[in-house]
């Protein structure tokens, strides 16, 4: 218990403020960056491959599916040794891991998201158009509100891998909260279970949070008859 | 139209909107042909099956012409085709003369002048009554948000469901909600109405509200085609009525010639069965 007292700051915030900010802070942090950046990817390729084109159609599909098939370790370290190799620019191992988490759970995401939108039942993206409604207004309108409450629970799912995940960036030397607890206990070395027992807790209250979250929003958009009454009379 | 015009107290905009020139951002202009949607020897299959046989309709403005037949006749997929849900193999269909053109701009503007209801009534159900009769003048016809709100409440009165305009469909009976499709298709001020068996998914307590919805759409003239099962009701409504069987149209006769002798067999058939519960 007190070794985790005395530590705590380092656990949290690793050498911040003597040096860069690392620890859980770091943790919340690049999966938030990588939250957001893999969302905007996702709906990147899902559109894209909603396109009625089938050059685009195909690449948007095939390339998502190799990146799915990979490890995201393995995927991390390629690009963090391909992009400055090809882009010639030096990346820190941060900014790297970002780009690289991103990209892989957002060709997750993108499933995800088609899946969502594809469940919106058919006759209402009929009456749009027989209203004569466009494509992009009927998506905007009609498909995305109801295909969020579809596409909540796997996208909760992926952000909770996203959240766990973010260990992986600790081999290319970001020092993120798996990192500083492994330090801490290699450094302390008699208490590795209280030390790994902490994290493991930190861990689970956020995640926990995040299905908890999750549950709210589904609840909170779902439109099918049942539970808008069900909503209404609470 | 213009008495449908007059019951629902169109603002001076909105009926400026009525009275503008085709080709104005509203185009409500009325084609002088008498012919409202014009069928000819369409073709149409789904993969290797035929579901249309050389079919040929013509539909006269102010006509109701009823569509019955067996299931799988082809009758949802005929008036499916028409406001091109579905798409043709070979033949034309034309509305107000003007042989339907599939690109964005032509569908879309095809659209905005035929209106449709659906078996399954196909309601937002994220959006209240009104939000779901607003939203195509809003998007398609670029109404302001008050003035397609004053549609809408307009609308929905005359269907009977003022007093539900902030309800959303979860709250609704399966009639009601039929009539909120009615005025939603009503929202664009078509000059056809199609409809696709809109009974058939309803408990029969609440069939004949819509029903009645229906005939004084009819009664106002509106030019409809109605796939429909409750005969009765297309004994009252019916100009003409159309039997179809496997994608072919076999009889074409005044409800009165047909209800009380049909001329095919098929439909003799058909009759005798259906009426007899």
């Amino acid at each position: 218990m007190m070794i985790i007292l005395q530590n705590l700051h380092f656990l949290l915030f690793g050498a911040y403020p003597d040096g860069q900010l690392g620890g859980l802070a770091l943790t919340v942090l690049l999966s938030l960056i990588v939250g957001i950046g893999s969302l905007a990817v996702g709906l990147l390729v899902a559109t894209l491959s909603m396109s009625s084109s089938l050059g685009v159609r195909t690449v948007s599909q095939t390339i998502p599916a190799i990146i799915r098939s990979l490890p995201s370790l393995v995927f991390l370290f390629w690009l963090y040794f391909l992009l400055p190799a090809i882009t010639h620019i030096d990346l820190s191992p941060l900014t790297s891991s970002a780009i690289a988490l991103s990209i892989y759970q957002g060709a997750f995401i993108a499933e995800d998201i088609r899946g969502g939108l594809n469940s919106v039942p058919k006759g209402h993206i009929e009456a749009g158009n027989a209203t004569g409604l466009s494509t992009t207004q009927i998506f905007w309108h009609i498909r995305l509100p109801q295909a969020v409450r579809a596409t909540i629970p796997a996208l909760a799912n992926r952000y909770i891998n996203l959240f766990l995940y973010t260990s992986t960036a600790s081999v290319v030397g970001v020092m993120e909260f798996t990192r500083t607890s492994t330090l801490v206990s290699n450094r302390v070395l008699v208490h590795p279970l209280e030390v790994f027992g902490f994290a493991a807790l930190v861990y689970f209250v956020f995640c926990y949070g995040i299905a908890a979250l999750a549950r709210r929003l589904e609840r909170r958009w779902d439109w099918s008859p049942k539970v808008t009454r069900a909503r209404a009379a609470a | 139209m213009n008495r449908i015009n007059n019951q629902l107290a169109l603002t001076p905009d909105m009926q400026r909107m009525n009275d503008a020139p085709a080709g104005a951002t509203v185009s409500l202009a009325r084609s002088d042909s008498p012919t409202c949607v014009g069928i000819r020897g369409i073709n149409k299959f789904f993969g290797t099956t035929q579901v249309l046989s050389d079919v040929s309709l013509e539909v006269c403005q102010g006509e109701v012409v009823v569509i019955c037949g067996p299931s799988g006749s082809g009758k949802s997929t005929l008036i499916r085709c028409v406001n091109q849900l579905e798409p043709i193999q070979s033949g034309e269909i034309s509305v107000f003369g003007n042989t339907i053109d599939r690109s964005k701009k032509g569908l879309i503007s095809l659209r905005t002048r035929v209106g449709m209801v659906f078996q399954s009534f196909n309601l937002y159900p994220h959006m209240t009554a009104l939000e779901n009769v607003a939203l195509a003048p809003m998007k398609v016809r670029g109404m302001k948000r008050a003035e397609a709100e004053e549609l809408g409440k307009a609308l929905l009165a005359r269907v009977g469901l003022a007093h539900k305009a902030g309800a959303h469909p979860a709250f609704l009976s399966g009639g009601q909600q039929q009539r909120v499709a009615i005025a939603r298709a009503l929202a664009m001020q078509p000059d056809v109405m199609l409809f696709d068996e809109p009974t058939s998914a309803l408990d029969p307590e609440m069939i004949q509200e819509v029903l009645d919805v229906i005939v004084s759409l009819a009664n106002d003239g509106m030019t409809m085609m109605i796939v429909t099962h409750e005969m009765n009701f297309a004994r009252r409504v019916a100009d003409r009525v159309v039997f179809m069987d496997a994608g072919k149209i076999l009889e074409v006769a005044a409800p009165e010639q047909f209800f009380t002798a049909p001329r095919e067999e098929r439909a003799q058939q058909f009759l005798s069965k259906i009426l007899s519960h």
